[in-house]
């Protein structure tokens, strides 16, 4: 799957949230009431449980189901017209790409394609398929598939923008025989393997029926090739898939997966510890607080791993305010990242002080995250002309005032926290923020129309990163480039940088390119935060991969009181 | 008769679609709207004027390049065929997306709407014959109290308390019914999801007792003061007969025109009770709907409802007539 | 039938005979004392501040050479008076984050180690504010709207009655996310989208009454008299009217400050940092499990605050409705 540049406070559903929570306190009040409650409701507690048999839900359940949840629900699982990060979670288990990430190494490995050439010009891919693999209804994977899929995702009556971005350059897909396909590029590109072997493969024979394919049945019928093929799906309820045995490779332990849509994490979590889940996403105040009990470890595994993403603050350069890159490197250095970690993200995670992934080749360590040091502000402030001339306590150039407003997605708790820590930090010095709350369409509108001071965003980073949508100077007008960052060398970097196939050079690239983005802040990078995931002892073989977890190799544990 | 009722019927259809087109024109004209959302942000966009080109290319697809009042058109001539269009969010017709949501919706909301009624109603009469008693203030106070408690508070709070893992574990952690229980009989299934439905009927109801049986009893009090109910007190009826034969009945007349108003309101469900306890209704189905600009959605939800107020209106208006011949229709009010 | 300053008077009397309206009133009034005097009862700049010799009243006038002390540190050195609560509503301190009430924080603190009392007294007048306006505007809109129709009757009645069939066709809730998504939330926003939304109760009340009165004599005679429209309706209909549309609007207040707590659960409400009890509330969600004043301390304040203006409204109506009081 092509995992991308996506927001991590949206990508989710448009207003459930993954958000960064915290915090202490007491048990105290409640538990008492609950004590004085508790021997009073007994008695009604026997008699409404009892006749509906509906004591203890781990008694009931298939012991090889596992159950995930699933904070939103998605429209459908069509991989070529979804977007939903929610939706490449399932569809992953269902459907297969030429070629699949390796859970240790992320190195490209073969998955539906049984090797592959790049022609020395770079510019045509051939892979050959494997023999004998059937989409799960018994009709055979040809070549045929992969020229639909790919002319699908051309076709202008086709709903998928976000995809057909990354197929702009491949000019052709041509069958060589019932087996072999080659791509053809009208250019260099360093991900275009990458961006050929993960594209999405739908079954020609069932989605070429002449019915509409953005509306197409099977889209919430996905038929693929896949190790677990769909079951059913109770809209609002559960999705559930179950183990495919015409898979070719080693047959899963887990005879079924039930994604089971909570939207409310509270409640999720309470299902979790009644045993009714087996398996979530927790946020920081939930891992930090609420999953150490005694009886929680002793049935949980929590288990921790950093994927690419971070998030930031960007200050929009289109504005005069910050325009100037003395004024956004001194608003970097009134943030107190370290401190704001600490507490409200309870340390979980690393400060950042660039645009790749902290743990990949591209991120230059030697370049240290800016200090909190409000004095070098103020005196950064002053160099570029902001002083408190007439004595009100704000900040002031030529008779305007330093006050801006910091846009928020509505549902990020994190966002607002952030920004009401800003504010209070910045009106010390003498500088005016509001806050500005929006929903996500809103938000998404505002964006894209640049009509914002300051905004705070995550981004999830493909394994390979790309900076060019992000920080090309082209990518302003209509591009991800929302900050207006313009820089001639980083344009350079990253046009040269996308024809380089040597990765010791690339790698050269990365670190001087992140050097500029250091100087230059046109975010202020805050930090790149683990997913946190608990897991029902239940299972055995649970590891946990650069890539995160794989349920193929989970097991069943042996059954114990 | 008829020919008002006509007359009404007719008056519904200018206001109907003054209603809907107020309504695509507030969702055409808010910022933000399907294709950027989807688009905008989830993918990289390759070139600036590329991506803008391939963007543009979707919202001709979904006619957002239309102007308003054609796009309004498009939606109204398809409406009156029923054809409700197909969500965008899943591209299933919007109607079978109503046809799951709505017997939730209805089932939680008519369950409520008559606990609410056989609680408030003799309450109310109570409170209105013991007007002032000990009775009638603690009662009212309670509603009061019961009233002023925020719903997204009390059900967070019963479900920690009732459901959850970490006090008493009563009920379930919301949903419909339970996952084992699709092979039960019919009457255990009932059962099942009896037991899941208690906590969101509790939190939709509490509210509700205040409003109605504070109505119950001012409309009771109004009818007690009357002329002719002192004048049966006076020809020495016993007191039970007096309320329940001639000042009950009268007092019928506003509450019989309350449930014709309420009718829209059970299709609507309430949002925050549903995503509380995980309850795939209207009222979640209508809020994703706006928030991801799901016109189609949005618009079959909005005018249904319009249609059901309408007819509501009309209805009460109606038996307004027939509880209280001394109404007549033709003069207006 | 002219409600005159007796009928005002007697009214009054009514009400006081009620107690538990009257304990209403109490409560709704002390509100209004703690948001009137909310900067100074939760502040952190001190009332007296005495140092070498010279005093300074910080609460209520700027000293250049004071700026940045932290009075709260001084009482040690220097003879100090703090307010009741001396914190602001927005000081923030991250190592004092979700702590139970102590003596140094009574109510505890929030997610950001903010004081929860400063919080709560600053968060009276957001409430207020909030309910007051929003009926105001909504009052205000009925009060005309009703009138018109009402006055003129015919073609107008007919005209504004369907206008507000249209208007209640939409769903309330709905409709003020609807708005709200549009023109962005905030407080002020908040305030007017539940104005604009809100008045056809009002209207309809007020309609009904100025049906019932625009044929009476008193009415009929200043139209003989030559007496202007506007003078009519507002000098002499109006005044007949008010009683009811003021009980209606008691009842409003109570039912805004719940619409704009749902708001706030649902992130449609005033912008952070403002301190709104709904938003309070709806931020203790995910420490309900163990922070239990987070979440009582606010919602007791909700429904405390609802329930006075409920029992005053309810006070009131029975006051006003000379049928209901005589037995």
């Amino acid at each position: 799957m092509l995992l991308e540049k996506g927001l991590i406070y949206g990508n989710a559903g448009p207003y459930s949230t993954r958000t960064m929570d915290q915090l202490p306190g007491e048990y105290r009040i409640v538990k008492i009431f609950f004590r004085f409650f508790s021997s009073r409701a007994l008695a009604l507690a026997v008699a409404l449980s009892l006749p509906i048999g509906c004591g203890d839900f781990s008694s009931v359940r298939d012991r090889h189901t596992l159950y995930i949840h699933l904070g939103s629900e998605p429209g459908h699982l069509n991989p070529i017209t979804s977007t939903e990060a929610v939706a490449s979670s399932i569809n992953q288990h269902i459907y297969e790409t030429l070629l699949d990430r390796d859970y240790d190494t992320a190195e490209l490995v073969p998955q539906l394609a049984e090797s592959w050439s790049i022609s020395p010009d770079r510019l045509r891919y051939r892979f050959r398929l494997k023999k004998g693999v059937f989409w799960s209804d018994g009709v055979e994977l040809t070549a045929d598939d992969i020229i639909y899929s790919f002319r699908t995702i051309k076709d202008p009556k086709v709903a998928c923008a976000p995809l057909k971005v990354y197929y702009i350059d491949v000019r052709e897909v041509r069958k060589i025989d019932r087996y072999t396909v080659e791509f053809l590029y009208s250019k260099q590109y360093f991900r275009a393997l990458e961006i050929c072997g993960t594209i999405p493969i739908v079954p020609e024979h069932i989605f070429a029926d002449g019915t509409d394919f953005n509306t197409h049945k099977n889209n919430r019928f996905p038929v693929g090739t896949g190790p677990y093929r769909f079951e059913r799906w109770d809209t609002g309820k559960r999705i559930v898939l179950v183990r495919n045995d015409s898979y070719k490779g080693k047959a899963p332990d887990l005879h079924r997966i039930v994604y089971r849509i909570v939207a409310e994490p509270n409640i999720a979590l309470q299902m979790v510890k009644k045993g009714e889940m087996d398996m979530m996403s927790v946020r920081a105040i939930q891992w930090v607080r609420q999953t150490n009990s005694d009886r929680f470890v002793k049935n949980f595994y929590k288990l921790q791993y950093y994927l690419p993403t971070y998030n930031y603050i960007g200050w929009n350069a289109a504005r005069p305010l910050f325009a100037d890159r003395r004024v956004r490197l001194a608003m970097t250095h009134l943030i107190n990242r370290d401190a704001i970690l600490d507490k409200l993200l309870f340390g979980i995670g690393e400060v950042v002080s660039g645009s790749s992934y902290i743990y990949s080749k591209g991120y230059d360590k030697s370049i240290k995250p800016w200090p909190y040091d409000p004095e070098r502000a103020r005196e950064l402030l002053a160099r570029a002309g902001w002083r408190d001339t007439d004595g009100d306590g704000i900040l002031d150039r030529a008779g305007k005032k330093f006050a801006f407003t910091f846009t928020i997605p509505s549902g990020s708790k994190f966002a607002e926290r952030l920004g009401t820590i800003m504010k209070e930090d910045l009106s010390k010095v003498g500088i005016e923020m509001d806050i500005n709350r929006y929903e996500w369409a809103v938000f998404v509108q505002k964006l894209h129309q640049r009509d914002f001071d300051a905004v705070t965003l995550a981004w999830s980073l493909s394994w390979e990163d790309d900076p060019y949508q992000l920080w090309h100077s082209t990518q302003v007008a209509g591009g991800s480039n929302f900050c207006s960052f313009k820089n001639a060398e980083a344009d350079d970097l990253i046009i040269r940088l996308r024809k380089e196939f040597d990765e010791k050079k690339r790698i050269r690239m990365y670190h001087r390119f992140h050097r500029i983005l250091h100087e230059e802040q046109p975010y202020t990078f805050l930090y790149c935060t683990p997913a946190q995931v608990v897991v029902s002892k239940r299972f055995s073989d649970v590891k946990v991969h650069l890539r995160g977890l794989n349920y193929l190799e989970w097991k069943v544990a042996a059954i114990d009181d | 008769m008829i020919k008002y009722i006509l007359k009404r019927l007719l008056l519904i259809v200018p206001t109907f679609i003054g209603i809907s087109l107020i309504t695509y024109a507030m969702i055409r004209l808010a910022p933000g709207d399907y294709t950027t959302l989807r688009a905008g942000l989830q993918g990289e966009l390759k070139a600036g004027a590329i991506g803008n080109e391939i963007i543009e290319q979707e919202k001709r697809l979904y006619g957002l390049d239309k102007p308003v009042i054609v796009g309004y058109w498009d939606w109204f001539s398809k409406l009156v065929v029923f054809d409700f269009g197909t969500s965008r969010k899943d591209g299933r017709p919007v109607a079978e997306r109503i046809g799951e949501a709505l017997p939730i919706t209805l089932a939680l909301n008519i369950i409520s709407m008559i606990i609410v009624y056989i609680i408030s109603i003799p309450g109310g009469i109570l409170s209105a014959l013991k007007k002032d008693s000990l009775y009638d203030r603690v009662s009212s106070l309670i509603l009061f109290v019961l009233y002023s408690l925020p719903s997204f508070w009390v059900g967070l709070l019963l479900l920690m308390v009732l459901s959850g893992g970490d006090y008493l574990n009563l009920f379930p952690l919301g949903g419909i019914v339970s996952d084992w229980a699709e092979d039960f009989g019919f009457f255990d299934r009932m059962l099942n999801i009896a037991w899941h439905l208690m906590l969101p009927v509790a939190t939709l109801t509490y509210g509700g007792f205040a409003f109605l049986s504070r109505y119950t009893r001012a409309t009771m009090l109004e009818v007690i003061n009357q002329q002719y109910i002192m004048t049966a007190r006076a020809k020495g009826l016993s007191e039970k007969r007096v309320v329940l034969v001639h000042a009950f009945r009268n007092s019928l007349v506003p509450l019989v025109t309350l449930m014709a108003t309420i009718l829209p309101g059970l299709l609507g469900g309430s949002v925050i009770v549903e995503s509380i306890f995980s309850i795939p209704g209207m009222g979640m189905l209508a809020f994703e709907a706006i928030l991801a600009r799901d016109i189609p959605v949005i618009m079959a939800i909005a005018s249904i409802s319009a249609a059901l107020t309408l007819l509501g209106i009309l209805i009460a208006d109606i038996l307004y007539g027939v509880v209280d011949p001394r109404i007549r229709l033709e003069a207006g009010q | 039938m002219i409600r005159s300053r007796g009928y005002w008077a007697g009214v009054w009397r009514e009400f006081r005979r009620n107690r538990l309206a009257l304990s209403g009133l109490v409560v709704v009034l002390a509100l209004f004392v703690v948001a009137l005097l909310a900067p100074l009862l939760a502040n952190d700049k001190a009332y007296i501040y005495i140092s070498q010799g010279k005093a300074y009243f910080p609460i209520l006038f700027e000293y250049p050479e004071l700026a940045g002390l932290n009075f709260r540190e001084e009482s040690e050195k220097a003879f100090v008076i703090m307010p009741p609560i001396p914190y602001t509503s927005s000081e923030y301190d991250l190592d004092a984050i979700v702590i139970p009430p102590s003596a140094r924080h009574i109510l505890g603190t929030d997610e950001q180690g903010r004081d929860l009392a400063a919080r709560m007294i600053h968060g009276t007048r957001v409430s207020i504010l909030v309910g007051f306006i929003a009926v105001f505007i909504y009052v205000t809109l009925g009060i005309i709207i009703g009138a018109l129709a009402g006055y003129y009757g015919g073609v107008v009645d007919m005209l504004i009655s369907r206008f507000i069939e249209i208007i209640i066709c939409f769903p309330t809730f709905f409709l003020i996310l609807t708005i709200l998504a549009l023109v962005g939330p905030s407080l002020v926003n908040v305030m007017v989208v539940i104005g604009i939304t809100g008045w056809t109760g009002i209207a309809r009340i007020v309609r009904g009454e100025f049906l019932k009165v625009r044929e009476m004599e008193f009415v009929q005679a200043s139209r003989a008299l030559g007496a202007r429209d506007r003078s009519i309706i507002f000098r002499h209909m109006l005044p007949n009217s008010l009683a009811p549309v003021l009980v209606s609007a008691t009842f409003g207040i109570a039912s805004t400050i719940l619409i704009e707590s749902s708001l706030s659960f649902l992130g449609f409400g005033v912008q952070p940092p403002t301190p709104s009890w709904g938003d309070i509330l709806s931020q203790s969600r995910d420490f309900m499990d163990f922070a239990w004043w987070l979440t009582l301390v606010p919602g007791f304040a909700i429904f405390i605050t609802i329930t006075a203006y409920n029992l005053v409204g309810e006070g009131f109506q029975d006051a006003i409705d000379p049928r209901a009081v005589r037995k």
